[in-house]
């Protein structure tokens, strides 16, 4: 949809945020709208509660399935999501969970989990909580080792994210046209996006126009899954600009592929 | 930031450090421009022999060992310097090092004056009645002594092996073949250097008197 | 401008660089954090490369770092300015500083801010690095002149030769007042004692 306006984008953008619901757009919609420092007050305290807990009983959710999911429950309850990297102590840049599990997980699975989780974080703002399968093998081959040498395969990044299912962050695999997905965000993805994000794997984008005339799409339509998939973050949008001032068509490009970046 | 004012911290050795590293800082930046003078004096002392202009090479050789001296007696001087000010006990040398930081400066001055421009030193190719004004200006200053006797030995040195150079690669691989002793050689081998030194101290006296006319 | 600062094409970009979308400024808040994340790496990556200390856009609208000639994209003089203006806030981590005020001195008016200094390492950074050089070659106690520290030959090797004499400034203030440096002499041959 052209029309983009530059106005638009004011300079409220660049107002501080707080980082902690600045890193999960989607679920944090609520914390979002709500800038009182009650709130927010609130939520470190329960987000230290939880911390405590998680270090007390660490053995326990890492080992029992049924208690983590339990965990995951309390977590998601009042809407935390244990696996945002700013909210708490803990080492930095990584999520309380992370350090709590990653010390105490000798195992290779826990480790592949950790790993995947960081990698899932640390893309989670280009590609709105959507990385493939295999472009999460590649940066875990790239990144630090899990140790042993050993070489982490897809079907064991699969079985990882099974593991990480019941903290109800949303962990689950999705397909998406002919690849294989990482949910990392709770909010489930309805036909028509996994659609258009099956049709951008081929071109690597897709226009309007292309759904329109592929798909048999109205305008209505193509302008709402668009907008949607713009708004989760799960495309990016580019406008070009011809010499003469005019707007080619817009189109709307998946990041898939892009490298990550250090946080400060 | 002109904190001239003394603090507990910073001694009167330290300023004195500081004046010796501000020269020294000058000079290095004063090194670099000349050598971009000297690269130029050297290839218009190649191009004059080529033209057969002894007396203009030799003029251009002789202004640049002037300036390579005065750029040599800074560093020699820097280096006193350097070891005067970081001797420990400063206030039994402070007054030499002071009579130090002006000799230093006045040389730098000349060295300054040096750096007036690629401009004037081509000049030396040029034939025109301005050419041969500036010639003999470097002449009259050169000849007050500027340059040591050591100096004016080597420049002439330098020429030679310029000449040297201009020969036809015949011509040099000839040399080699010429059977002598050994003793024989080194015996007239050093006959003839006085005799050509001689000569070419001759030859630049007839033009500078040439040119002075 | 350093003698030593490498060709332009010495800069190696990301693969963000090619990416159609980054050349667009994100209308998504959250998405156009993570483009201004990479801008602001970008812009830092080009000016470490080349030994740019400060920078005027619009000396390099036309270079390759705000104009990908392959991809025929390029950046606007306000979307540039919008770039610079968050890596100068606290959320860009202070990665630039505006060296002129706007037209209207007003906060937030971009008009007249053309040139900012680039922080790859900010001040704070830098008094670091210098502090390591003058511990690891002894010179602690002992006297240098400001311009040797960046013009010197002896650190000709070193990240902070060539430095912008602003930014030495802002480090070596930070050094006085972490009680490590004081400066003295006359205006325009000044030097510092490390202690």
């Amino acid at each position: 949809m052209s029309g983009y306006s530059r106005q638009g984008v004011g300079l409220s953008a660049f107002q501080n945020r707080n980082k902690l619901t600045s890193s999960y757009a989607s679920h944090g919609a609520a914390l979002q709208s709500s800038q009182s420092t009650s709130l927010t007050t609130q939520i470190s305290v329960f987000q230290s509660l939880l911390h405590s807990f998680a270090v007390q009983h660490g053995e326990d959710i890492k080992n029992n399935p049924s208690f983590r999911a339990e965990f995951a429950r309390m977590c998601n309850a009042i809407g935390v999501d244990p696996l945002a990297g700013s909210n708490l102590t803990g080492k930095k840049g990584r999520s309380w969970w992370n350090s709590v599990m990653g010390e105490k997980g000798d195992d290779f699975e826990v480790r592949i989990s950790m790993r995947v989780v960081e990698e899932c974080q640390a893309t989670r703002g280009q590609n709105g909580g959507l990385l493939s399968v295999k472009d999460c093998k590649d940066r875990l081959a790239k990144g630090h080792d899990i140790g042993g040498g050993i070489k982490v395969t897809e079907e064991d990044i699969i079985k990882a994210v099974e593991t990480l299912k019941p903290l109800g962050s949303g962990f689950s695999i999705v397909t998406i046209g002919h690849k294989r997905m990482i949910r990392s965000v709770p909010k489930e993805l309805n036909p028509d996006q996994s659609i258009v994000l099956g049709v951008i794997q081929d071109l690597g984008y897709v226009t309007a126009s292309i759904l329109e005339d592929n798909l048999g799409w109205e305008a209505a339509r193509t302008y709402t899954v668009l907008e949607d998939l713009l708004t989760d973050s799960l495309v990016w949008l580019s406008e070009k600009r011809l010499g003469n001032g005019k707007l080619e068509e817009n189109e709307y490009w998946s990041p898939t592929g892009l490298e990550g970046y250090d946080d400060e | 930031m002109g904190n001239t004012s003394s603090t507990p911290k910073i001694s009167a050795q330290d300023r004195a450090i500081l004046d010796m590293k501000l020269q020294r800082d000058k000079l290095q930046k004063y090194q670099k421009r000349i050598s971009i003078l000297t690269d130029r004096e050297t290839q218009i002392a190649k191009e004059c022999l080529a033209r057969d202009q002894k007396a203009k090479a030799l003029l251009a050789l002789r202004r640049k060992k002037y300036q390579e001296s005065l750029l040599a007696k800074t560093d020699a001087q820097l280096e006193q310097l350097q070891r005067l000010t970081s001797d420990v006990e400063f206030a039994a040398v402070q007054k030499d090092v002071m009579y130090g930081l002006q000799q230093g400066t006045a040389v730098l001055k000349q060295i300054h004056a040096e750096m007036g421009g690629i401009e004037k030193v081509e000049r030396l190719l040029e034939e025109n009645a301005e050419a041969r004004a500036y010639q003999k200006e470097i002449t009259d200053m050169l000849g007050g002594g500027q340059l040591s006797n050591q100096d004016e030995d080597e420049v002439e040195d330098e020429l030679e092996a310029m000449e040297r150079e201009l020969l036809a690669p015949e011509q040099r691989v000839l040399l080699p073949n010429v059977p002598v002793t050994e003793v024989d050689t080194t015996v007239s081998s050093e006959q003839l250097s006085v005799r050509e030194r001689a000569k070419a101290r001759e030859a630049r006296r007839v033009e500078e008197e040439l040119l002075a006319a | 401008m350093s003698q030593s600062a490498p060709p332009a094409d010495a800069v190696v970009f990301p693969k963000s660089h090619s990416f159609p979308p980054f050349w667009t400024i994100q209308r998504v808040p959250a998405t156009r954090q993570t483009q201004f994340k990479h801008w602001s790496n970008t812009i830092q990556l080009y000016c470490r490369t080349l030994k740019i200390w400060r920078m005027n856009l619009s000396d390099h609208l036309s270079s390759p770092l705000f104009h990908n000639y392959k991809l025929d994209r390029w950046l606007e003089l306000e979307e540039a300015q919008m770039i610079l203006e968050w890596m100068a806030s606290e959320e860009g981590s202070k990665r630039a500083e505006w060296v002129n005020e706007s037209s209207s001195g007003k906060a937030g008016d971009l008009a007249g801010r053309t040139t900012a200094w680039i922080y790859w390492r900010r001040p704070e950074e830098w008094a670091d690095v210098i502090m390591d050089w003058i511990d690891s070659t002894g010179q602690k106690g002992s006297v240098v002149t400001i311009h040797e520290i960046t013009q010197g030959e002896a650190t000709t090797s070193q990240e902070f030769h060539g430095m912008d004499p602003d930014i030495l400034e802002k480090t070596l203030q930070i050094l006085i007042k972490r009680g490590k440096a004081q400066i003295f002499g006359a205006s325009g041959e000044q030097g510092v004692k490390f202690f």
